[in-house]
């Protein structure tokens, strides 16, 4: 089965359940298949069940069951102590907390994924100071060696050059625990991005951040899952926080070609004005021209009319591989051909109402047919550009935060901040 | 009991000058200096002035060690908020920062207990430092005593020999670490002390299980 295909058809299964409120997928699953998995995970430490996790798409490959405890597995780590904090500012800051800021909370407010959060203030600025555990870096690789077979297996990788996958993950992962390429990236992205109405970004201190240790402004504001789910929901404010959100990640795609591409609702606070504030680009993906070229003549073709400039989009994206039969390039030209007309339904409409349930009910069916067919099963694995993994996390994530603010978007409004 | 020796600033800086010359000395030679003779000669120094501050080669790697400790401590003192802090926290910065002067000698601390392996804690050159370290640890625990009813006392003379145990798994960790920075030590330093009070405090053993996974994974499993 594709990969690329196959992260792409764990997330829309996992986000079309979510957005329909379907329960009980789990029995569906292959419960042989699960518990294989489970059994070579729940041998597997730190970042290695991170990226055993994401591989598995984080929910679909494994029962609910399973997935709770790896993810208390996964969080249980203690807060870093108060003497470590402090050393740790002594290295890379050159003074000891008290000292470099006006003052500073012994215990910390929030755990990231890979460092914890202290609050600070400085000149009668509220500051939020995230410092990284010791030791993330340095187990990545190591960690990523030991999920490697099982994913090969999990995905059905064969042939040489399945480590492009791998190497992707990887440097995505290395690039998140430099904190001064995060610094940089933010930088740029909230500078580029300043005509957004209503989207607003912390503001960063590079003279208090180092390669572990990132300073920026506190900001207040309810995550939008808890915005959501706690505050009187506006329609029409809900379709302006919508707006703003298509608006940032349109501009992100199709302008800056680099995206934030980690979507999810504990990313975006929604201030007391309804501002979107952006947080956490540890994980940017800079989008190439050799795969934005096709990803986006996907969205504008007529598949129907021109079979012959879709099969050859399909060769561009290593969908479809010269050593497919010509049963398997049959099958998936259908299929894929099925998924995109899904996908890029917004880009076709003027209007789009994430809110829509006949959206995500065929999203779902979709999904149903790419992770329960055996004859895609069978197939080699190793095919769909290594591109894919991230673009697609970003679109699922924002297509899945969309629904949660059942907005209604303007499709074509960011081209106006060109 | 600390016994206060009053010196001058210009004799602090007499001795001091020598500690150096003889860390310079073995550096520099690949061996600890042979004689008192040899060493004051190859610095231009009268052996009185040797004698003065040390009564012999093996005294000055002793008080090497002292010195160390004392650095750290005067550090830690310079902060207003370790006099008040928890035993767990005292420990905590106590073990950063002895690492943190330990790293500025690093060269010399791997010549001086180099091929010592499982005997290192009891070589002669780490006596005074262990008779101080074990006076601070012995102190950490009576304050962790203060609250506690009796059958959950912890005698002082077993627990900090226990911890001078622990100092040196750390310092043969510190110098078997090749991690960049020693972020590993810092590792080692955080999930170890979190586990010793566990044990001490009688709390779940959750730290206990993160200190093996970490321990295996450096030490055991294939890296």
């Amino acid at each position: 089965m594709t990969t690329g295909l196959k992260l792409g058809g764990n997330y829309l299964k996992y986000y079309g359940e979510k957005a329909l409120k379907l329960d009980g997928s789990r029995e569906r699953l292959d419960e042989e298949n699960a518990k294989d998995i489970y059994n070579s995970l729940k041998t597997l430490k730190g970042s290695a069940l991170k990226v055993a996790q994401m591989l598995s798409m984080e929910k679909n490959l494994l029962p609910r069951a399973y997935v709770d405890q790896f993810s208390l597995a996964q969080f249980s780590v203690p807060p870093l102590s108060w003497p470590l904090v402090k050393k740790m500012i002594r290295k890379h800051l050159g003074a000891n907390p008290e000292s470099v800021f006006d003052t500073f909370a012994a215990q910390s407010s929030n755990a990231a994924s890979i460092g914890q959060v202290h609050q600070a203030t400085k000149e009668g600025k509220k500051l939020a100071v995230k410092i990284q555990y010791p030791g993330v870096a340095d187990s990545i690789s190591s960690d990523l060696s030991i999920v490697k077979p099982i994913a090969l297996r999990m995905f059905n990788l064969k042939g040489q050059d399945t480590d492009k996958y791998f190497k992707e993950v990887e440097n995505k992962l290395l690039e998140e625990t430099d904190y001064q390429l995060e610094l940089k990236n933010s930088q740029w992205i909230a500078d580029q991005c300043k005509a957004i109405p209503y989207l607003k970004f912390p503001i960063y201190y590079p003279e208090y951040s180092s390669e572990k240790i990132l300073t920026m402004d506190w900001m207040e504001g309810l995550h939008i899952s808890e915005y959501v789910s706690t505050q009187p929901q506006d329609t029409e404010m809900n379709h302006r926080l919508g707006q703003t959100l298509w608006n940032f990640y349109m501009f992100q795609i199709h302008h800056l070609k680099k995206v934030h591409a980690d979507p999810h609702p504990g990313n975006f606070l929604v201030d007391k004005n309804l501002n979107l504030i952006a947080l956490d680009f540890g994980c940017v993906k800079t989008i190439p021209n050799e795969f934005y070229i096709p990803y986006f003549e996907l969205a504008d073709l007529n598949i129907d009319d021109n079979p012959e400039d879709f099969r050859k989009i399909l060769y561009d994206l290593e969908i479809l591989r010269s050593d497919d039969s010509v049963e398997e390039t049959i099958y998936l030209s259908e299929l894929f051909g099925r998924l995109i007309k899904v996908l890029t339904l917004p880009f076709t409409q003027k209007e789009f109402d994430f809110g829509d349930s006949v959206f995500w009910s065929e999203i779902n069916a979709l999904s149903e047919t790419l992770s329960s067919d055996q004859q895609l099963r069978k197939m080699n694995g190793n095919r769909g550009s290594k591109h894919f993994i991230y673009i697609n996390r970003t679109f699922f994530g924002l297509y899945s935060l969309l629904n949660d603010l059942k907005a209604k978007v303007n499709t074509e409004a960011y081209k106006e901040y060109f | 009991m600390q016994i206060k020796y009053i010196m001058s600033l210009k004799e602090e800086k007499e001795k001091l000058a020598i500690i150096t010359a003889f860390m310079n000395y073995t550096l520099e030679n690949d061996h600890f200096p042979k004689s008192v003779f040899k060493f004051c000669k190859d610095n231009n120094m009268e052996e009185k002035n040797f004698y003065k501050f040390f009564g012999s080669l093996d005294g000055v790697k002793g008080i090497i060690w002292e010195t160390f400790y004392k650095n750290a401590m005067s550090l830690l003192e310079k902060d207003e908020n370790f006099e008040g802090a928890k035993p767990k926290e005292k420990l905590l910065s106590f073990y950063f920062t002895f690492f943190e002067v330990l790293l500025l000698n690093r060269s010399y601390v791997l010549f001086a207990l180099s091929g010592s392996d499982n005997m290192m804690m009891k070589m002669g050159q780490l006596s005074s430092l262990r008779k101080m370290f074990k006076a601070f640890s012995a102190e950490l625990i009576e304050d962790g005593n203060v609250d506690k009813p009796s059958y959950l006392q912890h005698p002082p003379k077993i627990f900090s020999e226990a911890a001078w145990v622990q100092l040196g798994f750390l310092i043969k960790f510190w110098i078997e670490d090749s991690s960049a920075d020693f972020e590993k030590t810092d590792q080692a330093i955080e999930k170890s002390v979190q586990t010793a009070f566990d044990v001490f405090d009688n709390t779940p053993l959750t730290a206990l299980v993160d200190f093996g996974k970490f321990l295996w994974k450096e030490k055991f499993a294939a890296s």
